[in-house]
């Protein structure tokens, strides 16, 4: 098997200028402690499909990577010979703005996107942390929603076409460069949150909005967590149309105001967002201020001058979780968010840093002090509020003793299906996904 | 298997006599498949046990809600057995504080709106048959409607499932929030035209219903002007909750019936609708009503009152039953194509109806660029059905070749299955197929559908689009 | 896959002209929008008994694909004929007139058991098309619910346990009012102010002896809006009943009768042809297709189905003073099939009244919903039409009404059972009424404070 690897790399390194095996020049590829053999940096979609069948013939466990910036995400790899470098496929592949739609590479940066899309004063409506290192391949590849996936929606809502390429390197295509679409099965969807587990994505074409005439992002600070949540959620039922409804901990509050956002201290706060029309998303604020001060907060409210930085900074809690400690995220029915707070903070002695979307039910916490058995209670108790829990950053132990993923669901048995049909090998970042996919 | 079904579900729920037959031949469409027996389940149960008889007798099992399809979907084109899932019509919980409903597939599209609507609701995909067709078979199509340009299609509306699947098991997939790690099966079986298995519950997504509305109507006196009134109004950077455009030939036939006032000598009429907070709708309804003046339309001018509003509507989403008044038989096609080769694409395609001497009547959802151009003609005229098909593909090649699609909403189905090809290539459609086979022993599940060839399935249909592909070239977007 | 039906074959299959229209046929574009209308498919959950399915069946028959089979008759039969397909249907299906087309053609080739045919015989020709048998067979029932044997029955449920269908029958049984209207009663009731129009009243079979106050209602509230009502004293029942049924002899026989009542060949017509009975009132505008080819009739009933007008109708076109009498009640309104769907009229009934001061309107879900009466389906199809009835209770409970309002006296039977049935708090009033009434109420209420 070594004499085939050596072969396999060789023959890469025949087709690839862009093939480092100097295990220095690996190091950002490490994933939980493993580092590949190899690493490919493709710049064509015909490398992939190049990369993809020699992967095949010699049997490489490859892994797709863009931006780098949620490689902590998963169970540690099964195998490990090839990172599958995609940051340097970014172009832009068609964009005719009054279409409202954009076709790009995977690996350009969210960033990037929205740049090129804000000239046209359009958007993506997708928020994602760091999204200046954040790859669209990679960010559909995770595939979920933020903390602003009430009103967004998550990447599956998005995306209307994409080409990818099979683990043996056949080019494919789902779905088109139109908003509206039946045509044959929706392999776009099937990609999106597969974690390359199921093949490259290679472009992907997205449909897009326009930039909102008036965007506001307004925090209110107090004294608790418990409080600020309670006042998400009511400030949610007030104002159904808010574009960003977070209640954050007084660390997690910290650590955005020290990554820039502006309107935020050390104390818990609720940061509400609206976007619109100048007069619609005055009112929307206006009534959903008015519940959460109806639910108990006081004090000046701010209003953010700096909008993007400060709910960058807030997006970026979703990842750059401290060494040592674990993320866990929890999403539910948002109407079981204040009982699952209680809940877990009898159960866990020390969180750090709590985050909440109070109109979707999505739930970040942070503590240097959980252990597989206490996730394994979390999740039972959670079962009954429809709360899924997952490990989302954690010291090695932990990923080893507790499934990130958790038990799974009733579709297991159906997904295993699917990557047996699509990775029959099991070559494409195996044992990473869910009950080992 | 008949007594065997009869036994399984009860003597109620199969029906198998020549009438019973004659009347579950038909959906929507101008096709027809003939069924062997139709069995009516009630519960998940009822459904299990029916596909493993099905199973055992190798026989091939449809499913049916309404039949109100359009693309031939709910057609058992190779015989056997049709599952008509409307006795399942129960709305089995409504959670207002976390905005779902959990619905048996049965649940008629309407039903469920105006239920929603009690609790300060709205179930958004809202096809042109809301009033008849079923969730599950809006599931299955992923249907869309004039207000999913704001709110996207049911695949967008859908969390999670109960499938059962070709071998007969149960399982749910996917989660009230979309937090079930692991792929979205959910958006692989949407859309999937029943060929995966049968969704006996739907969890659904329900959206706050607007506090305000305005519906707009806008007289034209060309289609290019109305056309081009739709390009400058996405291109505004407002997205309408609707945005519909309704022709000539479509003013002639809804008009005499539903009076709507929709002026008969206008060459189109647009609808456009903005919804949302009050003061929302009041800024983008002076904005858009702007735009259309732009385009020196005859007329501009706003419902006053719910009732006008809902007039205004039955005249859009009764177009396509209203034009039996033209002609007995029509052929309805379901392109879409990118917004901005609109007005080229509309131009073709009147310009193609004229040189088949065939009445065209356009009603459709101009804001996503999803055309449909309805060809009028009647099957007792000899060579009357050849020419509607001939002018339907070259009106579907047309749309793939300004880069765009099929089908924007009513699916491949039957109708379209031979055209799949122009755009995507065997690759695309192996994986697709390898997607189905993931489902279980599908082969016998809704054959004949979104695939071109497969067994048994009837050439007829085949050699017309491969005479058409003949014509045209094998792929465009590909 | 094939893209039409197979060739048709030739054996012939109509028998008479009243066959259902080939190009009528074919205006159903299969689109299933009147499924959901329907109560028999709710019921029955089969596209046999959807008017989509029942029209395939009119086809596969004209076609010569299937058989006229008892099963084939008993989807046309388990039709309400409520029309509330023709309300969905984009294509504007005349799905009414097709289904008393082919029920014509049924009765005439005989598709109906013996049994039936000679209790239709009986009843139908026997006895409705004569005023004078129908009022005895009034003083008779009075005399069975007067006499307290009703009750005894009622009570003992020996009826029940006999013959169950005769007990719902029974259930079902106008309950007679003395005194009956008499058509020249409509003389009675002085005019006030100037003489605006003269209306001619069709006082019908059925109502002059179940629902008189609705005749004396409707004749007082027209005097006092200046509209002078006399009821022709040659008339006789409409012959609705019997053209549902497919007895189009029948139908035609006393529409003829009813032609000569109403417009004696004199230029002398009434300004309206009043009915307050939604539907007569839809098959009285029907007179003019029921009498197309009858050469010697066929204009005079054009011409009288062209005066014809619902009373809700009437008032609201001719305009009516608005009435001063507080009522104190919440009604919910059912809209009567043959008003809403067949005659198109929905909003003159609640404009009537929202007019009257004190009256709340709580609307059900589906108050254009069938409630099961239809005519003459209650008895026939007992089952299917208690199970739809049980279904319009339920929405008419959820309501906060006191009382239904409705314009037909089949409803109004129908709804009285389903509250006696179903009302089991007793929140509701016993007895439904017509709007009419309720408007006739409040201006004599408002009279009463004048004074």
């Amino acid at each position: 098997m070594a004499d085939a690897d050596t072969t396999g790399v060789t023959e890469l390194e025949r087709l690839f200028d862009h093939v480092d095996t100097d295990s220095a020049r690996l190091q950002p590829y490490e994933i939980d402690g493993h580092l590949p053999r190899a690493a490919a940096r493709v710049e064509t979609i015909a490398d992939v499909e190049r990369v993809q069948s020699v992967a095949t013939s010699q049997e490489f466990a490859v892994i797709s990577i863009g931006g780098r910036t949620t490689l902590e995400l998963g169970m540690p790899p099964r195998r490990y010979d090839l990172a599958l470098d995609l940051s340097g496929l970014n172009q832009v592949v068609e964009y005719e703005p009054n279409d409202f739609t954009i076709s790009v590479q995977a690996g350009m940066t969210l960033a990037a996107l929205q740049r090129t899309l804000a000239a046209n004063g359009q958007f993506l409506p997708l928020d994602h942390p760091r999204f200046e290192q954040a790859t669209v391949g990679g960010i559909c590849a995770v595939g979920r929603g933020g903390l602003r996936r009430n009103a967004l929606g998550g990447p599956r809502d998005w995306l209307i076409g994409m080409r990818m390429v099979k683990a043996d390197g056949t080019a494919i295509k789902g779905g088109g460069k139109v908003v509206k679409n039946v045509s044959g099965y929706d392999l776009p969807k099937l990609f999106a949150g597969s974690l390359g587990t199921l093949g490259v994505i290679a472009e992907v074409t997205f449909k897009l909005r326009p930039q909102p005439a008036s965007d506001q992002v307004v925090a209110l600070h107090t004294d608790s967590f418990t409080q600020a949540l309670a006042a998400a959620r009511a400030a949610a039922a007030a104002a159904p149309f808010l574009n960003g409804c977070v209640a954050l901990s007084g660390q997690a509050a910290a650590r955005a105001a020290s990554q820039g956002a502006d309107i935020l201290n050390d104390r818990p706060a609720l940061v509400l967002r609206a976007s619109g029309l100048e007069s619609a998303a005055d009112e929307a604020l206006a009534s959903a201020l008015a519940a959460a001060r109806s639910a108990g907060l006081e004090g000046e409210e701010s209003r953010s001058p700096a909008i993007v930085e400060t709910w960058q900074a807030i997006a970026d809690l979703e990842l750059g979780t401290p060494a040592g400690h674990t993320r866990l995220r929890i999403g539910l029915p948002p109407g079981n968010l204040e009982r699952a707070r209680s809940l877990i903070a009898e159960l866990v002695p020390e969180i750090g840093s709590w985050v909440a979307a109070g109109d979707s039910g999505l739930l970040l916490l942070e503590t240097p002090s959980v252990d597989a058995d206490t996730v394994r209670t979390l999740r039972n108790q959670l079962g009954p509020l429809q709360g899924r829990l997952t490990i989302e950053s954690a010291p090695q132990e932990l990923k080893r003793s507790a499934d990130v993923w958790g038990p799974p669901g009733p579709g297991v048995r159906l997904m295993h299906r699917v990557k047996e049909q699509f990775d029959p090998q099991g070559i494409l970042n195996p044992g990473r996904y869910v009950d080992g996919i | 298997m008949v007594r065997e079904l009869i036994e399984a579900i009860g003597e109620q729920a199969v029906v198998w006599h020549d009438e019973d037959l004659l009347v579950y031949e038909y959906d929507g469409t101008i096709d027809r498949g003939n069924p062997d027996v139709i069995a009516l389940p009630k519960t998940t149960d009822d459904v299990v046990n029916l596909i493993r008889i099905a199973n055992r007798y190798d026989a091939p099992v449809t499913p049916r809600g309404a039949g109100t399809g359009l693309s031939g979907g709910a057609l058992a084109a190779k015989g056997g057995v049709i599952i008509g899932m409307n006795r399942m019509s129960t709305i089995l919980d409504l959670d207002v504080e976390n905005k779902t409903a959990l619905v048996q597939p049965g649940v008629v599209n309407l039903d469920l709106g105006a239920e929603a609507e009690r609790h300060g609701l709205a179930y958004a995909p809202d096809p042109s048959s809301q009033r008849a067709c079923t969730i599950g078979g809006n599931v299955a199509e992923n249907a869309g409607g004039p207000h999913t340009l704001a709110w996207g299609t049911t695949t967008n509306h859908v969390l999670a499932l109960e499938l059962v699947t070709a071998d007969g098991e149960v399982q749910w997939i996917g989660h009230e929030t979309r937090d079930e790690p692991g792929y979205d099966l959910v958006g692989c079986v949407v859309g999937s035209e029943g060929t995966v298995g049968i969704v006996t519950q739907v969890l659904v997504r329900l959206v706050p219903r607007p506090t305000a509305v305005r519906t707009m109507l806008a007289v034209y006196d060309s289609v290019r002007q109305a056309s081009d009134a739709v390009s400058a109004v996405v291109a505004s950077g407002i997205v309408p909750a609707a945005l519909e455009m309704i022709d000539k030939m479509t003013i002639a036939a809804v008009e005499p019936v539903l009076n709507t006032g929709f002026p008969l000598d206008a060459e189109a009429v647009l609808l456009v609708e903005v919804d949302g907070p009050e003061s929302q709708v009041e800024a983008e309804g002076a904005r858009v009503e702007g735009i259309l003046n732009r385009f020196e339309p005859r007329e501009v001018r706003s419902a006053t009152d719910p009732e006008e509003r809902e007039t205004l509507w039955a005249g859009r989403k009764g177009a396509i039953g209203a034009l039996g008044q033209i002609m007995p038989n029509y052929y309805l096609l379901d392109g879409v194509v990118p917004r901005t080769t609109l007005p080229d694409v509309l131009d073709g395609v009147y310009e193609i109806a004229e040189r088949y001497r065939l009445p065209v009547a356009n009603m459709f959802h101009a804001g996503d660029g999803n055309l449909h151009p309805c060809l009028l003609f009647d099957e007792r005229e000899p060579g009357a059905t050849e020419r509607v098909l001939d002018a339907g593909g070259e009106i579907m090649r047309l749309c793939v070749d300004a880069g765009g699609a099929i089908t924007g909403e009513h699916g491949v189905g039957l109708e379209k299955r031979d055209y799949l090809p122009w755009i995507f290539t065997e690759d695309d459609m192996d994986t697709m197929k390898s997607l189905r086979a993931a489902f279980g022993p599908t082969e016998n599940f809704n054959p004949c559908k979104i695939f071109p060839k497969g067994h048994g399935c009837g050439e007829a249909g085949h050699q017309h689009a491969q005479h058409q592909i003949a014509k045209f070239g094998p792929k465009a977007f590909v | 896959m094939s893209i039409s039906a197979p060739p048709p074959t030739t054996e012939p299959l109509w028998l008479t002209e009243d066959r259902p229209d080939a190009g009528e046929l074919g205006l159903c574009v299969h689109c299933g929008f009147c499924l959901n209308a329907c109560p028999t498919y709710h019921d029955l959950g089969v596209e046999t008994d959807s008017p989509r399915g029942r029209i395939a069946l009119m086809r596969g028959l004209d076609d010569g694909r299937i058989a006229w089979s008892p099963r084939v008759q008993r989807h046309f039969d388990q039709c309400l004929q409520c029309r509330a397909c023709e309300t969905a249907c984009p294509s504007k299906v005349p799905y009414g007139r097709l289904m008393e087309a082919t029920r014509a053609e049924a009765f005439a080739q005989q598709k109906w058991p013996r049994r039936q045919r000679l209790i239709w015989r009986l009843v139908m020709r026997g006895v409705f098309p004569y005023p004078r048998r129908l009022r005895l067979a009034g003083y008779g029932l009075k005399l069975y619910q007067r006499s307290g044997l009703q009750f005894l029955v009622r009570r003992s449920g020996l009826l029940k346990r006999l013959a169950p269908r005769l007990a719902e029958i029974d259930a079902l049984s106008p309950s007679a009012r003395r005194p009956f209207f008499a058509n020249r009663d409509t003389a009675r009731e002085p005019l006030r102010g100037a003489v605006r129009a003269r209306a001619a009243l069709v006082t019908g079979c059925m109502m002059p002896l179940a629902f008189p106050e609705t005749h004396r209602a409707t004749v007082r509230v027209f005097a006092r809006n200046g509209v002078a009502v006399s009821a022709p004293g040659a008339q006789v029942c409409c012959g609705a009943l019997h053209a549902h049924g497919g007895d189009v002899e029948a139908a035609r026989l006393l529409a003829r009768s009813n032609i000569d009542a109403f417009t004696p060949e004199s230029d002398d017509l009434p300004d309206a042809i009043l009915i307050n009975a939604a539907g007569c009132g839809s098959h009285l505008k029907e007179y003019g297709h029921l009498l197309r080819n009858d050469p010697e009739y066929a204009q005079r009933a054009a011409a009288f189905a062209a005066r014809v007008r619902d009373v809700h109708e009437y008032l609201v076109e001719v305009g009516f003073s608005p009435p001063a009498g507080r009522i104190e009640r919440t009604v919910t309104y059912q809209d009567s099939c043959h008003l809403s769907h067949a005659q198109g009229i929905r909003k003159p009934p609640r404009e009537v009244l929202r007019s009257i001061p004190g009256l709340t309107l709580s609307e059900m879900r589906t108050p254009d919903r069938c409630c099961g009466s239809a005519g003459l389906y209650s008895v026939v199809q007992s089952e299917i039409s208690q199970r739809v009835l049980a279904e319009k209770m339920d929405d008419v409970l959820s309501t906060s009404a006191e009382q239904i309002c409705t314009a037909n006296p089949g409803c109004m039977l129908q709804l009285d059972a389903g509250i006696a049935q179903y009302d089991r708090q007793g929140r509701m009033m016993p007895r439904s009424t017509h709007a009419i009434e309720l408007l006739d109420e409040s201006y004599r209420l408002g009279d009463e404070v004048d004074a």
